[in-house]
């Protein structure tokens, strides 16, 4: 039985359509991470599993309990908030007690249970304070506690680290996934930050416009993305997506130029795809055949890694390069290798496999599911 | 070279420094010389005064009498019964300007489109009506043999209540009229602080497992409580002179002095009996009761008011 389980899932405001039919499970203890751009409904949807929100259409279910209609009190979920929305007027130690108050918890079990919590998240010596006189990763700690308190069913956590610093939101990264390792509470974590949503997820979900894309664990969703938008959103820097045809053979066709001719896809001829290669698996060459010739518009050495910029017959290309690999020369072309090849349909943007027993049949290196997407 | 650079470089400075110093001063001046000309004289004036005693006619002497005005005063059951009074009129109001806008702000605040409008104007309404007009106007509904107020408790069973009459009633009729006025500034206020309240805040409470109830007792008002003790504030200070106007048009302080206050006293004094050391003195009484009052509850909401950030 699931933890949490939405099934078709809508939101409306009004005339907007913030979520498109959702159907997601999510097992007992797991750390789920809910990714996606700015808009797409991911708060909405957490919303609607804490019940802040009603839902348009659909059903969660906690437990395998219908959860519509019951208040956000009653369902055994926390929340932690991206602005912590802490009680500006209550102590740390009211903050994180308040759920017990209310739920009548005796005042000497309470502030035990308090003491017991700021333990664990070590700041037990700033249970006299107000929130204003916190910094920012206090206030965050004391968001958990006050979620943690209750022992709830479900951890939801709404972009809990975007109003920290780089240093702090890594440091803090790590906290919450160490506690879910000792508490083992099922946890959705919203974010738009994909370092975030792939160090910490058990199991990622990427959504878009109010629907989801693609749910799996954080590094098959890397190595086959479902989609263009996926492969689109998640890489840094961003996967090169080139506008191409499959021929009649299967092949591909980018004008005249034929990248990884070993490699078949069935697929209508003439049919507009486009061409997904990330940046680190594209490999400069002195140019040579019928390939177009690139040249380096722009190069940022970022120290680990150079990414270079190049563009040519019309086609803009991210490379990423070693930062010790030699320089690239001013004019070059690029081989795609085949295990480096996502293809998308233009019009629908779902992925297309290649046809592996016809790509083996045209003699192309040996050719297994897995490590063709390993890249 | 330097020498001779340290030497002139602080008269070069002290000029502008003295012009961007002397600037705010140049903004303030106006409402400083109106606050000086209408409030800081006029207060002063009256401190002399209270010593003196003078018929308000610019020919007849001031003479100067002591501490007499104010013994006077104290010793005189005129000025404990408006004394007492005032405490009246500031009790009485507020429920009107606290509570019951405290009340209404909260339970409106999900009010959306016609029916706030409706209510707004309901409860706004009062406040932009013309005082003299308000106290004519109630005194039209109050009147003991053809006001509506009484022709529709005789329907329903109740003798005609002498509103404006009754020395038991009067006060209250007056605190009434008054606090009627002001329900809509303070609803106002509060709905506007309320409004403020982040969402976050009442959206923690109910993941929290808080009720209705305890959302308004544990977050809204508590973080309502700067507003809150304004409006206390406010009323305790100018609840009794915000009657001033309808105690002059429609009672005249009586019957038997019943609705008497001591701004109405004050005015009495000064511009019916025109002794104008008793005015002064019992200006001056009390300004100075108020101002410590005042200083009390600037000193109450220091403590007890939480601010959000
Ligand atoms: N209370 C609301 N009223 C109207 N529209 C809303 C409301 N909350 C969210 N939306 C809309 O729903 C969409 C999804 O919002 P949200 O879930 O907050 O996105 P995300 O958290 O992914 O950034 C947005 O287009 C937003 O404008
Ligand atoms: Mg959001």
């Amino acid at each position: 039985m699931a933890a949490i389980e939405l099934a078709g899932i809508e939101k409306r405001f009004g005339e907007s359509h913030a979520v498109r039919g959702v159907d997601l499970a999510i097992a007992s203890g797991e750390f789920v991470v809910i990714l996606g751009p700015s808009g797409c409904g991911k708060s909405t949807l957490l919303r609607m599993i804490a019940g802040l929100e009603a839902v348009s259409a659909g059903t969660v279910s906690l437990d395998g309990v219908p959860m519509n209609g019951v208040e956000p009190g009653r369902r055994g979920c926390a929340m932690v908030f991206q602005n912590y929305a802490l009680y500006p007027h209550m102590t740390v130690a009211e903050n994180i007690g308040y759920g017990l108050r209310v739920a009548g918890v005796p005042k000497r079990e309470r502030e035990a249970r308090v003491r017991s919590t700021a333990a664990m998240l070590d700041i037990e010596t700033l249970l006299d304070r107000r929130p204003a006189a916190l910094s920012g990763g206090q206030r965050q700690r004391v968001a958990m506690g006050r979620a943690m308190i209750r022992n709830p069913r479900v951890f939801l956590f709404d972009e809990p680290l975007s109003n920290l610093d780089a240093i702090l939101r890594q440091q803090m990264r790590g906290e919450i996934k160490r506690l879910h390792r000792e508490l083992r509470t099922t946890s959705v974590f919203v974010t738009h930050d994909q370092v975030e949503a792939m160090g910490m997820a058990d199991r990622l979900v990427v959504m878009n416009a109010g629907r989801v894309e693609q749910v799996g664990p954080p590094a098959d969703v890397f190595r086959r993305p479902a989609s263009r938008f996926v492969a689109g959103f998640i890489g840094a820097p961003r996967m090169n997506l080139i506008d191409a045809a499959v021929t009649a053979e299967g092949t591909l066709a980018v004008g005249g130029w034929r990248p990884c001719d070993g490699l078949r896809f069935r697929a209508a001829a003439g049919r507009a795809v486009h061409l997904g290669v990330r940046p680190d698996a594209l490999a400069p060459m002195p140019p040579a055949g019928g390939g177009p010739v690139f040249t380096a518009d722009l190069v940022e050495d970022l120290g680990t890694e150079i990414h270079v910029h190049a563009r040519g017959e019309g086609i803009d290309l991210i490379l990423q390069r070693h930062a010790d690999a030699p320089p690239i020369d001013t004019s070059f072309a690029v081989a795609i290798p085949p295990r480096a090849v996502h293809l998308f349909d233009a019009e629908t943007g779902l992925r297309i496999e290649p046809d592996a027993a016809e790509t083996l049949r045209q003699g192309a290196p040996a050719w297994d599911a897995r490590r063709h997407s390993s890249i | 070279m330097t020498a001779i650079a340290e030497i002139f470089a602080p008269t070069g400075l002290a000029l502008p420094r003295l012009r961007s110093a002397a600037l705010p001063w140049a903004y303030l001046a106006p409402a400083l010389l109106i606050t000086l000309v209408w409030i800081y004289l006029p207060l002063i004036e009256a401190a002399k005064l209270s010593f003196y005693q003078w018929n308000m006619l610019p020919t007849s002497p001031q003479r100067f009498v002591g501490w007499d005005n104010y013994r006077n005063l104290l010793t005189l059951p005129d000025m404990s019964r408006a004394a007492l009074n005032t405490v009246l009129y500031i009790v009485g109001l507020l429920p009107l300007s606290v509570l019951i806008p405290l009340a209404v702000a909260i339970l409106t605040q999900d009010m959306t489109g016609r029916a706030r409008g409706i209510y707004r104007s309901l409860i706004f309404v009062p406040m932009i009506v013309a005082p003299v007009v308000a106290a004519i106007l109630w005194r039209w509904l109050l009147n003991d043999t053809h006001g509506l107020v009484n022709a529709g408790l005789e329907v329903l069973g109740f003798g005609p209540v002498g509103f404006l009459q009754d020395p038991d009633i009067a006060l209250w009729t007056l605190v009434w009229i008054t606090g009627w006025k002001l329900i809509g500034f303070s609803t106002l206020l509060l709905s506007a602080a309320n409004a403020t309240i982040a969402p976050s805040y009442i959206e923690a409470a109910r993941m929290d497992g808080a009720s209705r109830w305890q959302v308004i007792r544990d977050i809204r008002l508590p973080l309502l409580s700067p507003t809150i003790l304004l409006l206390t504030m406010m009323t305790a200070l100018f609840g009794a002179q915000w009657s001033f106007i309808y105690v002059n048009v429609l009672t005249g302080g009586g019957p038997l002095k019943s609705t008497t206050n001591v701004f109405f006293l004050m005015w009495d004094y000064g511009f019916k009996t025109l002794s104008a050391g008793w005015s002064a003195a019992a200006g001056i009484l009390t300004f100075v009761t108020l101002a410590a009052v005042a200083l009390l509850m600037l000193r109450l909401m220091k403590r007890l008011a939480v601010y959000d950030e």
